[in-house]
């Protein structure tokens, strides 16, 4: 009895229904399953943000995801133009803002240097879907932190990347 | 390291070089006489609610055919087909006519799956002259050099999703009977 009472004064409880919502529940699944994931298999999580100089101007994109043992990675991205007078003064900025999903192929890995083929889609405005195939070169400058140098194909035109990534947890020697 | 240092300083200082000229991002389109596709050709994709862009028509714009029944048939200058449909479904597109010694300038869409033609104006041969299509909720508004605007209802099509663009081409029925230059600049 006394059980079945104090089941019942938890569920009442905002803390408790807080921590059994949905939301909360999805997202701590995700951490766990993620953070177990990591560690049994040599995932890492990768923090990065740089600069893309594209036909239409510079843009700060910002990114995060997971690296694999083989130096496959998939995250989520977001990207923002960085404004100018002139394009304040015209007041058009098509795609000013886009996110979406990147997925990194290792093309040619070493222990300093690491080449990749990377695909972001994304929308634009969030509505217009947007594919951007580009080339990435890792330079490796600790265990943790690495710049790259990119460059992929925007508006039909190339554009030029660089990059500063973070790996906050230590990762395997490659 | 010195060699990423380097690295990192040249591209970096490339990177950040605002001081270049501005470059002419006007394409040269040819269509070739017996063709209907313009060249180079081009993949992309909508990414903004406006498309704004600048176009020039070179002398060769002006045609005659032989049978005079084709001469109103439209030549397709820019824009998109509608939010992933395919163009004859859903889109909307400036075009052009060498008529009555003028070239005229039309809407040209698709709305689901019904053609509907508007007159938007005449532009002269050899001049910039400035194009755009809002992409509204349910209408597409074209304007051309900032004259009245012509509204044509969009078809009911979804929102999210692939725009692609639709560059130039010729016909209407009838092929290029010689050379077509034209140049577009998109401003974006």
């Amino acid at each position: 009895m006394k059980k079945a009472k104090h089941t019942k004064s938890m569920r009442k409880s905002p803390l408790y229904c807080y921590l059994l919502s949905p939301s909360i529940m999805k997202t701590l699944l995700v951490i766990i399953l993620s953070t177990l994931v990591s560690g049994l298999y040599a995932q890492n999580i990768s923090f990065s943000t740089g600069l893309e100089k594209t036909v239409v101007g510079t843009e700060l994109n910002v990114a995060s995801g997971y690296v694999t043992k083989n130096n496959w990675s998939l995250g989520v991205f977001h990207q923002t133009k960085i404004m100018n007078a002139q394009m304040e003064n015209t007041g058009n900025k098509p795609g000013s803002s886009w996110y979406g999903l990147y997925i990194n192929a290792p093309l040619a890995n070493t222990k300093k240097i690491n080449v990749l083929f990377q695909l972001r889609t994304g929308l634009s405005e969030g509505k217009f879907i947007v594919v951007v195939p580009a080339v990435e070169t890792h330079i490796n400058l600790s265990n943790s932190i690495s710049v790259s140098l990119g460059t992929s194909i925007r508006y039909t035109y190339p554009a030029f990347s660089l990059k500063t990534y973070v790996y906050p947890f230590k990762r395997r020697k490659r | 390291m010195k060699l990423i240092a380097r690295l990192l300083f040249v591209s970096t200082t490339l990177l950040m070089m605002n001081c270049e000229p501005e470059a002419d991002l006007y394409r040269h389109f040819v269509i070739k006489e017996g063709e209907h596709y313009a060249s180079p050709r081009v993949v992309e994709t909508l990414k903004s609610n406006n498309l704004s862009f600048t176009a020039k028509f070179d002398p060769s714009c002006q045609y005659l055919f032989e049978n005079q029944g084709f001469q109103d048939s439209k030549n397709k200058l820019l824009g998109f087909a509608d939010c992933s449909s395919l163009h004859h479904e859903n889109s909307a597109r400036f075009s052009w006519q060498w008529l009555h010694d003028q070239l005229e300038i039309y809407a040209y869409c698709y709305v689901n799956g019904v053609r509907v033609e508007q007159f938007v104006g005449v532009v002269a041969i050899g001049e910039e002259n400035h194009f755009e299509i809002k992409l509204l909720d349910t209408q597409y508004v074209f304007t051309l050099n900032n004259e009245q605007p012509v509204v044509i209802e969009r078809g009911t099509t979804c929102n999210t999703g692939v725009y692609y663009m639709l560059w130039p081409y010729f016909g209407g029925t009838l092929p290029a009977p010689h050379d077509v230059h034209l140049s577009i600049k998109m401003n974006y």
